[in-house]
């Protein structure tokens, strides 16, 4: 990477702290054979330059004679002393004390949450009746994709079918609770949340796939959110080591950039907009933004390993000793304004927060800004979670946008949101509490309604269809293709901890595919393959590039493109895969189907985890009987599943 | 009249933001005020037919040459003969007396009549990405916002809404998306220009693929459309028509080279950046709105002169035949070529014979589409390392390309939160171009 220039907007605290001198003493402390980082502190306020000349003057006069000598063990002398009593004059700060956690078991219940809901549909849509509970079939495909992000197997549907135990829904909600493929499914959803707005372009830098496995650990412990929160706004650490690092490094550190997507990401609120000047339409300012930023200052990521043959570059996010922040002034651009740390929300939403002491070292603020933003005086960090996930789950949510909330929007159904997301809090911010809490709302397994009827368009009534993540849909065309799984292949069905097979599983085995680009290539993907090659030679990575959405995006804006259809349309997988042939599902069904109808159940049963309607069936038995070929039109039946809006819909 | 194109605007606007709420409620009805008014649900794909056709309907198109890794102005249109910065590099001369460029670039210089070059481009962000970014969007990276891309701002503004083939088309790899102009703008890569573009062509012949169309549509009829799957039903229908409509288009023969005389397609060179510019030609005659040709390897930290002599080879010939090309079929004064990439080079040879990135000083060349050829904007110094007269910057730059296109560079996009970004912001048109 060759910079040619200082960008100003990122980093302001790590480049002045660079500027300030460190450079000479570090050369003199290299040229002495000492630590540079003992001596690169802090400029020394006797004058750095001629001390530092002194040096590598020195440096430069080999053999060396002992006046030079002299001269530069005293030019290290005058910069220890000056450091020492920098240091001693600002002593080490004290950052504020913040509130301990305290956990109070949330009461709230499914039952009492659907009596919330019940209450503002009775006062808002009085005339509503809300959709029916789902039939078996569609909640457990619903619950699999939400939770594990697969769909079920033919095998699995049936099981759940048959059980008639009463309470089936809950056990099958804590048994999935309880797989990898949970935790691996919502790391995903986190990891796109992250990636999806990163400003940092250079694949090498960061690593999201280390940064997925990281969340995925931390769902998979059921740690809480705070503390997951707390772990990606302050690691450091080699980003091939520690995946938490991925937040910051795909900001390039860069404290404008991970105080808006701090903000945004886990508050709600977007306050990014008020960088330039005051908020438009909201009321923050700008100072309140760039308040935020200086919590970020200081911090870096750097190359510590240089590429060579067979060996990677690797990078790390670091945090300087020392770091200033400055905001641009908008009346003179060639000067800047230091701006002091301060965090914008308070827990009365009136009074400023409190001023901090200065001398903190950029991971103490750092800190401090985890604490501001996740801590129980804070409400819109739970807020903005429980919205968030509500939102996934039901369809809609509480606000337009799950990232653009806050005290300045107006919470449709704050009655249900707020002491749902403040009890949440409360209790320690235990992710799968809330998951199995809403899961078992009969709010939740609602049937799906579309706009065009009342329930559909009162909010709560009913759950509202969406689109499929890349993943979700990959995993869905696993099992509705019967492809290979394991490897960087499709995930599969869920497995219990212990890695068995949650239900019975029937999948075939096959060879993940060694070289990523060829293998994308043949897939019909290679439009999808970035600049950089995937880690994971693979489908998952070029097809989440044709596939990948935004997961903050509104539901109802999530639109298919024509590279995804015809991928669907014409790829080789939907097309090899669909053929009526032995070794492929379809060919298995019709070898083992004793009439059309049995054929036409096992295959919808395949695609959509489900039976055909009447509808359907009078649709495809008239398809077939006009048909000159019946595998032909089989195999035209199975293409028109996989193409279905409904296969990459969760409903 | 006036509820009319405001309604239209609203629709519009749509990608970025106000979605089928926001449209709602920007008139005034929430989803509980749509349900107690009883008007009937509105679409996207609704909104989407109301736009006005006519604001689309103009015949620019631009085709934009990048060239990625950052090209050397020393060794292509801006040499310094005789200086130490200058190097080896020998000079020829153009066609328009006084304009002379760096050997290699012969072919160019025969038809400098229509070239404008500027060599006064200057910028600050001399990392690869980043101006990558810059270079395609007008603005620096952000978090939390993603702009659009040149094409894609032209797809949306200039893309008739009717046509059958997709608006943006880069060839030779990805490039910068859509951004929040959303899906429908994003480009269609056609990774690698000998091969027809991924799953362009049905598996099954013509009528069983008309066949299993019908067949989806009644399925979807009878299935999720009556299982509250409506919204989804539509949206899912418009892109599946919109799709199979490009894929049974006598137009998709516009991607086969095969179509070309041998003699052309040898005069745009046979390698994958001079036939990467014939498609694009083919595209744009198609109806095509914008056509990015990706041309690799010009990051020439080593070995400059030999690197970029190679790169020439290709891009020479490829950029020069386009430009007779277009001419001759009458479609250059609507067809803007723009040849750049994400900034120059340093002007002091490196230890390596190389040169590394420099952003303060670079060039761009530009052609047809209404820009006057023959000329030079602007200067560097005589050593190359200051712009010595009539800077341009980027955002200049951008508001060139509207100009030309006839795309109102002042006109305001909506973000997802109502945010509003304009096409270009600061820039001003370079108006000797147009002079």
């Amino acid at each position: 990477m060759h910079e040619a220039t200082v960008d100003h907007r990122r980093g302001s605290g790590t480049w002045a702290w660079a500027r300030s001198g460190s450079w000479a003493a570090a050369a003199t402390a290299g040229w002495l054979g000492l630590a540079a980082f003992g001596l690169a502190e802090e400029p020394a306020k006797s004058d750095p330059k001629s001390d530092a000349k002194a040096a590598m003057k020195a440096e430069a006069d080999a053999p060396l004679d002992p006046a030079a000598a002299r001269e530069v063990v005293q030019a290290v002398q005058r910069l220890r002393q000056a450091a020492q009593k920098k240091a001693a004059k600002a002593a080490p700060a004290e950052p504020p004390k913040r509130p301990e956690r305290k956990v109070v078991a949330p009461t709230i219940t499914p039952a009492d949450l659907d009596a919330l809901v019940a209450a503002r549909l009775a006062k808002e849509s009085p005339d509503v009746k809300p959709a029916p509970p789902t039939g078996d079939l569609e909640f457990v495909r619903r619950v699999y994709l939400d939770v594990a992000g697969v769909a079920p197997t033919p095998a699995q549907v049936r099981e759940f079918v048959q059980d008639k135990a009463a309470d089936k829904r809950a056990r099958l909600i804590d048994e999935l609770l309880a797989t990898p493929e949970y935790a691996r499914n919502w790391s995903r959803y986190w990891r796109e949340v992250i990636q999806f707005r990163a400003s940092n372009a250079n694949a090498q830098q960061v690593r999201y796939d280390l940064l997925e496995d990281w969340i995925a650990d931390q769902f998979e412990r059921n740690r809480p959110w705070d503390e997951i929160a707390v772990g990606l706004l302050t690691a450091t650490g080699r980003t091939d080591e520690n995946g938490a690092t991925g937040f910051t490094a795909a900001h390039t550190a860069s404290p404008v950039q991970l105080a808006g997507e701090a903000s945004r990401v886990f508050l709600g609120v977007q306050i990014q907009c008020a960088e330039c000047h005051d908020h438009k339409t909201d009321s923050w300012k700008r100072e309140q933004f760039h308040e935020l930023a200086a919590f970020f200052a200081g911090g870096r990521v750097r190359r510590v390993v240089k590429a060579s043959p067979g060996v990677r570059a690797a990078f790390a996010v670091e945090q300087t000793p020392r770091a200033r922040y400055a905001m641009p002034d908008l009346k003179d651009p060639a000067k800047t304004i230091p701006v002091k740390p301060r965090f914008f929300l308070t827990s009365n939403g009136t009074e400023p927060a409190a001023k901090l002491p200065d001398g903190l070292s950029p991971a103490q603020l750092r800190e401090l800004a985890a604490s501001y933003i996740t801590g129980q005086d804070n409400p819109w960090f739970a807020r903005a979670y429980v919205n968030r996930i509500w939102t996934v789950l039901m369809g809609e949510g509480f606000y337009e946008l799950v990232d653009d909330i806050g005290p300045e929007r107006e919470a449709q159904g704050a009655e249900i949101l707020f002491p749902l997301a403040d009890q949440w809090r409360e209790g320690g911010y235990d992710v799968r509490w809330l998951f199995r809490t809403l899961l078992n709302t009969e709010a939740y397994q609602r049937r799906a309604r579309s706009s065009s009827s009342p329930a559909g368009r009162a909010q709560l009534a009913a759950a509202c269809p969406s689109r499929l993540r890349a993943d979700q849909i990959f995993e869905a065309l696993a099992v509705a293709l019967d492809l290979p799984v394991g490897g960087a292949a499709p995930t599969g069905s869920p497995k219990t901890a212990d890695g068995k097979p949650l239900k019975p599983v029937k999948a075939s085995a096959g060879p993940a595919a060694k070289n990523g680009k060829k293998a994308a290539e043949a897939a019909g993907l290679a439009g999808a393959v970035g600049k950089g090659a995937a880690r994971n030679a693979g489908l998952r990575t070029p097809f989440n590039k044709l596939f990948g959405v935004d997961p903050s995006t509104t539901p109802d804006e999530v639109l298919g493109t024509i590279p995804q259809a015809l991928f669907l349309m014409n790829g080789p997988i939907v097309h090899n895969r669909t053929q009526a042939r032995p070794g492929t599902p379809l060919g298995a069904i019709l070898a083992r189907s004793a009439g059309d109808r049995e054929a036409l159940d096992a295959l919808y049963l395949q695609v959509l985890s489900r039976r055909p309607t009447p509808k359907e069936v009078a649709v495809c038995g008239e398809y077939l009987g006009k048909a000159g070929d019946r595998k032909e039109a089989f195999e035209d039946v199975y293409w028109s599943l996989v193409n279905s809006t409904e296969f990459l819909s969760r409903r | 009249m006036r509820t009319e194109s405001s309604i239209v605007q609203v629709a519009m606007n749509r990608h970025g933001v106000v979605g089928r709420r926001g449209f709602l409620k920007s008139l005034g009805l929430g989803a509980a005020g749509l349900a107690a008014g009883g008007l009937a649900p509105l679409g996207l794909t609704d909104l989407l037919t109301l736009r006005a056709d006519e604001l689309r309907k103009r015949q620019s198109a631009c085709i934009l040459l990048w060239m990625s890794g950052g090209p050397s102005q020393m060794e292509t249109f801006d040499p310094k003969p005789g200086t130490a910065n200058g190097g080896e590099t020998k000079v020829v001369e153009t066609a328009v007396p006084g304009i002379s460029i760096a050997e290699g670039w012969e072919k160019t210089a025969g038809v400098m009549k229509d070239v404008a070059l500027i060599r006064s481009m200057t910028n600050k962000e001399g990392n690869h990405q980043r101006a990558d970014y810059q270079l395609h969007t007008g603005y620096v990276p952000t978090a939390t916002l993603k702009h659009p891309g040149l094409g894609s701002i032209a797809a949306c503004e200039l893309g008739d809404s009717g046509f059958d083939l997709p608006h943006m088309v880069a060839i030779g790899g990805p490039t910068v998306g859509a951004g929040f102009l959303g899906a429908e703008y994003e480009p269609f890569i056609v990774p690698n220009v000998q091969r027809p573009p991924d799953n362009a062509q049905a598996r099954v012949p013509v009528e069983r693929f008309q066949r299993r169309l019908g067949l989806l549509n009644q399925l979807e009829k009878a299935g999720f459309e009556q299982a509250g799957g409506a919204d989804r039903v539509r949206d899912h229908r418009a892109l599946y028509k919109q799709t199979s409509k490009m894929v049974l288009s006598p137009r998709m023969k516009a991607f086969d080279l095969d179509q070309e005389d041998s003699a052309i397609r040898d005069a745009y060179g046979r390698t994958p950046f001079g036939q990467g510019c014939l498609l694009a030609r083919r595209l744009v005659e198609s109806g095509v709105t914008f056509v990015e040709v990706r041309c690799g390897g010009w990051d020439t930290h080593n070995q400059n002169n030999e690197r970029v002599g190679k790169l020439a080879g290709q891009v020479d010939p490829g950029f020069a035949t386009l430009i007779n090309d277009l001419k001759g079929r009458g479609m250059l004064d609507r067809t803007l070529i723009v040849w750049m990439g994400e900034f120059g080079r340093t002007p002091k040879i490196n230890a390596t014979a190389g040169r590394d990135h420099f952003p303060r000083v670079f060039n761009v060349a530009l052609a047809g589409g209404g820009v006057k050829g023959g000329q030079v904007v602007g200067a560097s110094s005589a050593d190359g390392t200051e712009v010595q007269d009539r800077p341009v910057t980027v955002p200049d730059l951008m508001a060139s390309i509207c100009k030309s296109l006839g795309v109102d560079a002042e006109k305001e996009n909506q973000t997802a939160i109502g945010r509003p970004i304009r096409i270009v912001d600061g820039g001003k048109p370079v108006a000797e171009l147009f002079a």
